[in-house]
C-alpha cells in the first residue's frame, strides 16, 4: 500500500501500533483516536522503532506535534534528527558530495545536502509558529534553547555573541507576551537569554520591562525580569537610588499594587538597605486615613508595622498588624495577629 | 485598588472574577444558610467513575503523552471523595501502568512506547500504590530506575523531566518522590539538590521553577516538599527564608474570593487549594504557625465557586470541570479540614518524607459541616490520600 504524507514517501515501513497489545482488551484510559491520528502515529512509530534521522522523519514529527504539542517523545526524537542533519550528517552529505561528484545528478533521498544553517534557521521559524498556537506548553522553549545550543555550536564554532538575539528572539517574545502578558515560559525563557548571553548590562531588558510596567504596572512577572536584570548579575549596572526612585513612582500611580512593594522590598533587603529610610514615603500612604478602607495600603502600613519595629517601638508595631488583621486585612487575620505576637515579643 | 488608578489588563480580569465571585457569594447569603452548598460527592463520584469506565474522545488525545496522569487524577479523587475502586478498575490500572514501562532506562513513559519520564513515573507509581499492587510495585526495577534517574541529574543539583528534557522544581519533586517511594535515595542522587531548591526562592519569597524565574504557586509545592522529602521541619527551616515564606503564602489568598493565586496579581484558581494550600500545610510545620491561611474561607471557595453545574470541580465559575481540577481541588479541601504534624518517631523509622500524621482541624466553620463536606486527609508530600505510601516502607524487600 502506498503512503504519503505530504511530499515524504512512506511505503517501505511496516507501521507499528498505538497501543500495547497487552492492553487491548482494556477500557481504562483508552483514547478513541481519530483514524488519522492512529495512522500518523503509527507510521511515527515505525520510523522511531528504525531510529531513522531523515528529513521525511522530520516532516512526520511536526504533523505529530501540531497534533498533540505535548508529545515530549516526539520532540526529542525531533531533536536527534536536526542535530544528526545539522550536524554529522550534513558534515558526511557534503563530503558524499564532494567525493562522488555525480554529473548525472543520481542525489540520495535528503537532497543535495541542505546546509546547517538552513535546517537549523528553519527549525527557529517553526519553533515559534508552534508557540504561537500552544501557549502553555513545556517543551517548546526548552527546545529552543537546544537549537540555539546547536547554532552556537555548529554554526559559530562556540561563539555565542555571534548569534543574533535581536532579530531571533525578541520578536517572537513580543508576540507572545502580547497574547499573555505573564506567560511563564516565555519569562522564563527570557531569563535564559539575559543569563546565557549575559544581557545584565543591555539596556534592552529594562526599556523592556518598563514598557510593559508602563502598560500594565501590575504585570508582577515584568517586575521579577527587571529585578534578575538589575540586581542578579556580576556587577549592577544600574544606579540604585535611579532605580528606588523608579519603583516609588510606580507606588505611588498605584499604591494597592503588591508586586511594585515587594520589588521594592526586595531591592532594600538584597542591597542590606535600612528600611527605617522609608517612612517618609510610607506616610504618605498612611496619612489618607479618611480615604475609603478598602483603597487603603495593606502594604504601606505592612512595612510602617516593620519600620517601628526596627525602631523598636514595639507597641506601636502591634498595633498596626493589629488594625492591618482585624480592618484592612481581615483575610490574613491569623497572619498579622502572629505578627503582632512577634512585634510585641520581641 | 485606587479610584485614580489606570484601568489595566490585571485590574479588569480581576474585577470580573471579584464581581462573579461576589455574585455567588451573595446569592447563597440571600437563600439562607441551609442553601450552603455542601461537597457535591455523588455527582463528583459519577463523574470519576464515568471516566474510569469508558474509553476517551478523540479530544482527549491532547493528554495522549499523560497516561498516568488521567489514572493517578481519577483514582485519587474517587479515594478523597470516599468512594471505591473495584477490582476490574484495579486490574486495569495495573495492567495499563505497567504496559507504559520503559524495558532499557526501567521508569515509566506518558503512554505505550513513549519515553521514561519524570512526571509519568510520579504518577504511574502513584496509581500502583493507589490500587495497593504491592506485586507489580516490586516487579519495577529499582536499579534501573536508580540509573537513569542519576543519568537525569545535572551537575547543579536539579533533574531533567527526561532525556533532554527541561530542568526544574518538578522535575526534582517528581525525582525525589519516585526516589524515595522505591528507598533508592543516596548522597549521590540528591548531592547539591537542596541547595538547588533553596536557590529557587525569589524576593517575594515563593519560590520559581528554575533560579531567578517568578515565584509560582505550583513550583512552590514542589520545592517545599521536595526539602521536606530530603530534611525535617526544623532543618527545612535553616535552609530557606520562612518569613517571607510565609509571607508570600498568606498574600496568595484574596479577600473577596477566599480562593488562592499561584503568583502575585494573578488570579485565583481552585488547582492552588492543592499547589498553594497543599504547600502551607508543610509550611506549618517547618514555621511552627498553625494558620498561614484562613481555611474556612477557602473551604467556602471552594465549596461554592469550584463545583461544576452537573459534576467533577474547577479552577473558578464559568469553567467546565477537568480531571487535573477534580483532583487536586478535593486535594485542596481536605487541607481545609486537616492540619499536618511531624513525628520524629515515625521520621526516625520511615525517613522524613514518612513523618508526617493529620489532625482534624478545630475550626468550628469547618467541623460544622464536616460530615457532609469531609474528604481524606492527604499525605502532604506524596499527593495521595493518607497512609497509602505506608505500606512501601512495611514491605521494604532488601
Ligand atoms: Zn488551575
Amino acid at each position: 500500500m502506498s503512503q504519503k504524507f505530504g511530499d515524504y514517501d512512506y511505503s517501505d515501513l511496516e507501521p507499528l501500533p498505538l497501543d500495547s497489545p497487552e492492553t487491548d482488551d482494556i477500557i481504562l484510559c483508552r483514547i478513541m483516536y481519530s483514524e488519522e491520528y492512529k495512522t500518523l502515529m503509527s507510521y511515527m512509530r515505525a520510523l522511531m522503532a528504525k531510529n531513522e534521522l531523515s528529513e521525511r522523519a522530520l516532516y512526520m514529527t511536526e504533523l505529530v506535534i501540531g497534533k498533540v504539542a505535548a508529545h515530549y517523545t516526539v520532540w526529542e526524537y525531533r531533536y536527534k534528527i536536526v542535530k544528526e542533519l545539522a550536524g554529522e550528517g550534513a558534515a558526511d552529505n557534503a563530503a558524499e558530495n564532494a567525493a562522488d561528484n555525480a554529473p548525472d545528478g543520481l542525489q540520495d533521498s535528503q537532497g543535495p545536502g541542505v546546509s546547517p544553517s538552513t535546517i537549523l534557521q528553519r527549525e527557529l521559524s517553526w519553533c515559534g509558529r508552534i508557540a504561537l498556537e500552544n501557549e502553555k506548553n513545556y517543551q517548546i522553549w526548552h527546545y529552543r534553547q537546544l537549537i540555539i545550543g546547536l547554532m552556537i555550536d555548529l554554526l559559530y564554532g562556540g561563539d555565542s555573541s555571534s548569534y543574533d538575539i535581536e532579530k531571533e528572539e525578541y520578536p517572537i517574545i513580543s508576540k507572545m507576551i502580547k497574547d499573555d502578558e505573564k506567560n511563564y515560559h516565555v519569562w522564563s525563557h527570557r531569563r535564559w537569554l539575559v543569563e546565557t548571553f549575559k544581557l545584565h548590562s543591555s539596556k534592552e531588558e529594562l526599556r523592556f520591562t518598563e514598557e510593559l510596567l508602563i502598560q500594565d504596572v501590575r504585570n508582577n512577572s515584568a517586575w521579577n525580569h527587571r529585578f534578575f536584570v538589575i540586581f542578579g548579575g556580576k556587577t549592577m549596572n544600574r544606579d540604585l537610588d535611579e532605580e528606588i526612585e523608579f519603583v516609588k513612582l510606580q507606588i505611588e500611580k498605584s499604591p494597592t499594587n503588591p508586586s511594585s512593594w515587594n520589588y521594592l522590598r526586595g531591592i532594600y533587603k538584597k542591597m542590606g538597605l535600612n528600611i527605617g529610610e522609608l517612612k517618609g514615603f510610607v506616610d504618605k500612604f498612611i496619612g489618607k486615613e479618611k480615604e475609603k478602607e478598602d483603597n487603603l495600603s495593606v502594604q504601606a502600613f505592612e512595612l510602617l508595622g516593620e519600620i517601628y519595629e526596627i525602631e523598636n517601638e514595639k507597641r506601636k508595631a502591634g498595633e498596626v498588624y493589629e488594625l492591618l488583621g482585624k480592618k484592612l486585612d481581615v483575610i490574613r487575620v491569623n497572619y498579622w495577629e502572629q505578627r503582632r505576637l512577634l512585634a510585641e515579643s520581641n | 485598588m485606587s479610584p485614580t488608578e489606570k484601568l489595566t489588563d490585571t485590574i479588569e480580569r480581576q474585577l470580573e472574577v471579584e464581581n462573579s465571585v461576589q455574585d455567588i457569594y451573595d446569592d447563597i447569603l440571600e437563600q439562607g444558610s441551609d442553601k450552603f452548598p455542601p461537597l457535591h460527592r455523588k455527582a463528583h463520584l459519577r463523574y470519576t467513575n464515568l471516566f474510569l469506565h469508558r474509553p476517551l474522545t478523540p479530544a482527549f488525545s491532547k493528554l495522549d503523552a499523560s497516561h498516568p496522569w488521567i489514572i493517578y487524577w481519577l483514582l485519587n479523587a474517587t479515594l478523597l471523595l470516599g468512594g471505591t475502586i473495584d477490582s476490574e478498575v484495579k486490574s486495569q490500572v495495573a495492567t495499563d501502568i505497567l504496559s507504559y514501562v520503559v524495558e532499557d532506562e526501567g521508569g515509566i513513559g506518558g503512554g505505550y512506547g513513549q519515553l521514561s519520564h519524570l512526571a509519568s513515573t510520579y504518577a504511574g507509581l502513584l496509581s500502583l500504590v493507589l490500587i495497593g499492587d504491592k506485586e507489580d510495585f516490586q516487579k519495577l526495577d529499582r536499579t534501573k530506575i536508580y540509573r537513569w534517574l542519576l543519568s537525569l541529574k545535572r551537575e547543579n543539583g536539579s533533574f531533567s523531566m527526561h532525556l533532554d528534557g527541561e530542568a526544574d522544581c518538578r522535575a526534582v519533586y517528581c525525582a525525589l518522590c519516585i526516589a524515595s517511594m522505591l528507598d533508592i535515595i543516596d548522597d549521590e542522587l540528591i548531592k547539591g539538590t537542596a541547595d538547588w531548591l533553596a536557590s529557587c526562592q525569589t524576593y517575594e519569597g515563593g519560590f520559581s521553577g528554575e533560579p531567578s524565574d517568578e515565584a509560582h504557586g505550583g513550583y512552590t509545592y514542589c520545592a517545599i516538599a521536595s526539602l521536606c522529602i530530603l530534611f525535617s521541619p526544623s532543618k527545612v527551616k535553616e535552609l530557606i527564608d520562612v518569613d517571607s515564606l510565609v509571607r508570600w503564602t498568606a498574600s496568595r489568598q484574596y479577600p473577596i474570593e477566599g480562593g488562592l493565586s499561584g503568583r502575585t496579581n494573578k488570579l485565583v484558581d481552585g488547582c492552588y487549594s492543592h499547589w498553594v494550600g497543599g504547600m502551607s500545610a508543610l509550611l506549618e510545620c517547618v514555621s511552627g504557625e498553625r494558620q498561614v491561611l484562613r481555611r474556612v474561607s477557602l473551604q467556602n471557595y471552594i465549596l461554592c465557586c469550584c463545583q461544576g453545574e452537573t459534576f467533577g470541580l474547577i479552577d473558578k465559575p464559568g469553567c467546565a470541570p477537568d480531571f487535573y481540577h477534580t483532583n487536586y481541588v478535593l486535594c485542596g479541601l481536605s487541607m481545609c479540614q486537616y492540619y499536618q504534624v511531624y513525628d520524629e518517631k515515625k521520621a526516625e523509622r520511615q525517613g522524613c518524607a514518612f513523618g508526617y500524621r493529620s489532625v482534624r482541624i478545630g475550626d468550628g466553620d469547618v467541623v460544622d459541616n464536616f460530615e457532609r463536606n469531609k474528604v481524606l486527609p492527604m499525605d502532604p508530600i506524596f499527593g495521595v490520600p493518607e497512609g497509602y505510601v505506608d505500606w512501601l516502607r512495611a514491605t521494604r524487600k532488601d
